[in-house]
């Protein structure tokens, strides 16, 4: 559930009798608004096709006569959990092709770059930045940007660009996930909370307020530290402490909706609980809740980055913190390319996130439609 | 109003339980022990052995620090008893039966010794007294405040009559069965005591930490006599026949020594870790227990011992071994927390059926173990908790582990300077954007309007920690400018500073954790004054003054912006919760001792009571942020009081 995507498919989709086309229609005229879904959506695609666009192995190759798909590896690397599935699919191949696989044996010893310039490789497609983001430049330790490095190497010689790249990752993955954990725990617990009123209510409404209570970014810091660094539990953690804003928002519009007659209808027709809650009350009382995604979005990209830079990120996942925390080791060394382009990135994505939100907020809100 | 105050106030009790019962579930399923990080190998996982040459000292405080840690969450009490433990006859492998506990001793057992007889048990405790219990373990007197240290070793002489007794800080003290107080004393080199042992009613000899054995008059406590040959130091010492002695240590080594040659007769290798405990029975037939988790039992030869029988199952350090006086039955007590029973060739007979805690020694008492340690009673997990909120209740959250300073005086020092920064943060944010917003409004889609607004959210997408690397990288940074420090609150030398170059120092370090802690807040805030302002612009009542003929400035300041303030002013709330979170990142940056370093430190420390300390502290102090807004609300607007 992607603010972008999301949103989207509401809109094509014609659901609401109307109403998100006249958010579209609204959201259209504010151009701020769209220019940050475009690079949330830019995000969210260079997110999708990093391997494509940093990596250390061609897109596409032709070696001594049989054609490769080698970056392909790196999605089943990163996406399959199972060792061997992992396997099967490395040594899948189609007719005269060779299997995914890692082939360094058949290389003789050298890497793939360096197997381009043999005459065993016919051609390649290479990936613009032909560096994967954990890839050792031992030759380029802490390098300013330079023509091999575009925007420089960090202290183990690492490609700040292809790290870049790959930070979009752990950055969409963990907005977009946290966000979701977080919006059903609030979507259910609110309409819960709104619908059955009484003690329901009170007991879940207090748990809220015993959750708002504590400060969150501490207890995020807590919980992480006290887990294996993983960004699974990075995201669990966001999501499971995050649900707060949106159960207010969603038990609030229950509670109108709850005494509506059209709600008060559906009761009399003796239609099952689950059938009102979520068929007849959930897709009115969930609008404002499309308004808290993007900047809750923002607000969790916000919480990863703090959290690798204070050291507790994954540390198989490059992120885009991690990188600005060396800069600040290096602060000495005036290495300032570490700091300010992954800066950028987080700076651009938080801005057109919060963008989305405030253009869809204004799309949605029926006094400022023109 | 004082009504609604009240229910405010009510409404808040289940709301700070749940706080507290938060807390502690937090805690308590916390994995892990809190030290491990500080100590390295072999504290945590229960496998490890410790490294080697790390002294008997280091293993004790960290188990100390373990069990303090369940202390503190309640989970255990301290029980401080000896236990005497009797064999299940009869059933193969059966756990052992537990028949009783001692009278209540003034604390942990340390140490324990059973006259020839059987008919009394010695135990020294952990605050330095000696106990005399009889054969059904009920204690018949007791001797305190002799020792200065806990009670390591204890010996009775082959007589019956005579006692000795050894403490952590290395002092010996001799007494008479009957005596009101020691006999003798010799105070020690500050090394404790591993072991004691009777040559004859005469003479003791005890094993120093210091790698030194001695041979001690009864009745002057003077030495007359010692062995230096092990390195390092002595845990162990056994009397054998004929006036000779085994003794054991830390050097992996066990030595056979006669009393009349300065020099070892004879020396064993072949363990892996460091000997802890040396038992013979009557025949001859020696156990050791030793640190690399193992008991050996020698068997007796007529030239010394032959080949060792190992046996294995405990999975900690073994601490303590005892031998029937047949030779047929061996016991063993280790910081496993569990005491096992053996037959001669190693098969394991029995084990105590729950954990008594860490065993420090064991003695026979027939065919009874008697075991001394530090013995801990599980606590039923809601009382734990009302003890947790108890102590909450009376701000007593414990000691620091890695400071052992109590947490309230670290809080204390750490809570005014996170509060100073913030109401002065707070404050510049509220100087600051009120005339934005205000302006913003008043100007509505003119160019200052669109043009403020597009920095301000800017503004508010810049990450802090970037914008404070980036300003530690520009202004304080030798490669760049100079201009301001890029730590701390004071310079090198504040005490010496007059007042006011002391607090200009202060404002000058101020400068940019501050410009840190606001740029995100004016955002938000001029926003929300914006919005008010233009919704309170839009009133019926504006119209009228405006119609009125009132001055513009009187309008928008007097009739205007009081009722928009009434929304302002509740955002104050909503700023507390992110005082302390947000401080984390602001402090850790620019090594500011506040609240936020302090759990971020506590955190990576694995500083229990200080974690538990801060996150009630900070929630508690939120909740009392969001009371007080809604005071405020019902102060500022009327119309609250007829809600109520």
């Amino acid at each position: 559930m992607s603010g972008g995507g999301g949103g989207a498919s509401e809109l094509t989709g014609g659901e609401g009798q109307g109403y998100w086309a006249i958010v579209w229609v609204q959201l259209k005229k504010d151009m701020a608004g769209m220019m940050g879904l475009c690079v949330a959506a830019l995000l969210f695609f260079t997110a999708v096709g990093a391997p494509l666009i940093a990596n250390d192995r061609p897109i596409v190759c032709s070696y001594k006569g049989n054609i490769s798909a080698p970056a392909m590896v790196s999605y089943v690397d990163t996406w399959v959990p199972w060792r061997s599935l992992q396997f099967q699919l490395k040594s899948f191949k189609v007719g005269d092709t060779l299997p995914l696989g890692d082939h360094y044996e058949e290389l003789e010893g050298l890497t793939w770059l360096e197997a381009d310039e043999t005459e065993a490789m016919d051609w390649a497609v290479w990936p613009p930045i032909p560096w994967s983001p954990n890839q050792f430049d031992k030759n380029a330790l802490k390098e300013r940007p330079s023509d091999a490095h575009w925007l420089g190497t960090d202290n183990q010689g690492r490609d700040v660009l292809a790290r870049m790249v790959h930070g979009t990752v752990v950055a969409m993955l963990v907005g977009i996930i946290s966000m979701s954990i977080a919006g059903s725990i609030g979507i259910t617990l609110g309409l819960i909370a709104g619908y059955f009123g009484g003690w329901i209510d009170i007991i879940l409404s207090r748990i809220t307020e015993i959750v708002m209570c504590f400060p969150r970014f501490f207890l995020v810091i807590a919980v992480i530290a006290f887990l294996p660094p993983s960004i699974v539990n990075i995201m669990l953690v966001i999501g499971f402490l995050g649900w707060t804003g949106i159960f207010r928002l969603v038990r609030g519009e229950t509670l109108v909706c709850r005494s509506l007659d059209y709600v008060q209808a559906a009761r009399a027709m003796g239609l099952p609980t689950h059938r009102i809650l979520f068929k007849h009350i959930m897709p009115n009382a969930v609008s404002p809740v499309f308004v808290a995604v993007p900047f809750g979005i923002a607000a969790a990209v916000l919480m990863e980055t703090s959290l690798s830079f204070l050291g507790f990120g994954d540390p198989a996942a490059p992120s885009w913190g991690e990188i600005v925390s060396q800069g600040r080791t290096y602060v000495s060394q005036g290495l300032w390319h570490l700091t300010i382009f992954p800066g950028i990135a987080i700076f651009v994505t938080l801005t057109s996130f919060n963008l989305f939100g405030q253009g869809l907020r204004d799309a949605m809100d029926p006094k400022l439609r023109q | 109003m004082i009504r609604y105050v009240l229910k405010r106030l009510l409404t808040m009790i289940p709301t700070l339980l749940g706080i507290t019962v938060i807390t502690f579930i937090i805690i308590n399923l916390a994995p892990g022990d809190p030290v491990a990080a500080q100590f390295g190998a072999g504290a945590g996982g229960g496998g490890s052995a410790q490294a080697e040459g790390s002294g008997q000292g280091d293993q004790d405080r960290l188990a100390d620090t373990i069990k303090a840690k369940k202390q503190l969450l309640g989970m255990l009490s301290e029980d401080a008893s000896a236990q005497a433990w009797t064999p299940n006859t009869g059933a193969e492998l059966a756990p052992l039966t537990w028949p009783g506990r001692s009278s209540e001793l003034p604390q942990w057992a340390r140490s324990v010794a059973v006259s020839e007889d059987g008919s009394k048990v010695y135990v020294g405790t952990k605050d330095g007294s000696v106990v005399a219990l009889d054969a059904s373990l009920a204690e018949v007197g007791r001797w305190t405040g002799h020792h200065p240290a806990s009670v390591s070793a204890i010996a009775i002489s082959p007589s019956g009559q005579r006692i000795a007794s050894g403490d952590e800080r290395g002092n010996l003290r001799t007494w008479s069965v009957d005596g009101n107080g020691p006999v003798a004393t010799a105070e020690g080199d500050g090394k404790p005591l591993g072991d004691l042992f009777f040559a004859d009613d005469d003479q003791v000899v005890t094993a120093s930490n210091s790698g030194i054995i001695r041979v001690h008059r009864f009745e002057t406590g003077q030495f007359i006599k010692e062995f230096a040959h092990h390195i390092g130091a002595v845990y162990a010492l056994e009397e054998a026949a004929d006036g000779r002695f085994w003794s054991g240590g830390i050097d992996k080594k066990l030595r056979l020594w006669s009393l009349d040659s300065a020099t070892p007769l004879q020396i064993i290798e072949g363990h892996g870790q460091a000997i802890t405990d040396i038992e013979a029975a009557a025949d001859g037939t020696l156990v050791t227990g030793c640190d690399d988790r193992k008991i050996r039992l020698w068997p007796a030869t007529p030239d010394g011992v032959g080949e060792p029988v190992v046996f294995e199952g405990h999975f900690k350090q073994v601490s303590a071994v005892a031998i029937s006086d047949d030779g047929q039955t061996v016991w063993s007590g280790s910081r496993d927390e569990s005491v096992r029973q053996w037959s001669r060739d190693g098969v394991q007979l029995g084990q105590s059926p729950e954990n008594p805690g860490q065993i420090r020694d064991l003695a026979m008492l027939g065919d009874q173990a008697i075991a001394a340690g530090d013995f801990w009673r599980k606590v039923p997990i809601y009382s734990q908790y009302f003890s947790w909120l108890y102590r909450t209740a009376t701000l007593d959250f414990g000691r620091s582990f890695v400071d052992d300073e109590p947490v309230i005086d670290m809080i204390g020092r750490a809570l005014p300077v996170t509060i100073g920064l913030n109401v002065l943060a707070i404050g510049i944010i509220y100087l600051c954007s009120i005339p934005l917003g205000i302006y913003a409004a008043v100007g509505r889609g003119g160019t200052f309007d669109n043009v403020s607004s597009f920095i301000l959210f800017m503004l508010f997408s810049v990450p802090n920690f970037w914008l404070a690397t980036i300003l530690i990288m520009t202004f304080s940074s030798e490669r760049n400018l100079t201009w301001f420090p890029s730590g701390g609150l004071h310079g090198t030398d504040p005490w010496s500073m007059t007042y006011l170059e002391w607090l200009g120092d202060w404002g000058w370090h101020l400068v940019l954790p501050i410009i840190v802690m606001v740029y995100g807040g004016f955002a938000s805030l001029s926003r929300y004054v914006r919005t008010s302002m233009l919704e309170a612009l839009s009133q019926d009542y504006i119209r009228t003054a405006r119609a009125k003929g009132l001055a513009e400035r009187v309008v928008v300041f007097k009739h205007a912006l009081r009722n928009a303030l009434i929304t302002i002013v509740t955002l104050v709330a909503n700023l507390l919760p992110r005082m302390i979170g947000g401080s984390v990142i602001v402090e850790y940056i620019f090594s500011i001792n506040g609240m936020g370093k302090l759990g971020f430190d506590a955190i990576l420390s694995r500083d229990y009571p200080l974690i538990m300390a801060i996150t009630t502290f900070s929630a508690v102090l939120t909740l009392a942020g969001i009371l007080i807004s809604d005071i405020l609300y019902g102060v500022v607007d009327p119309r609250v009081k007829v809600d109520a």
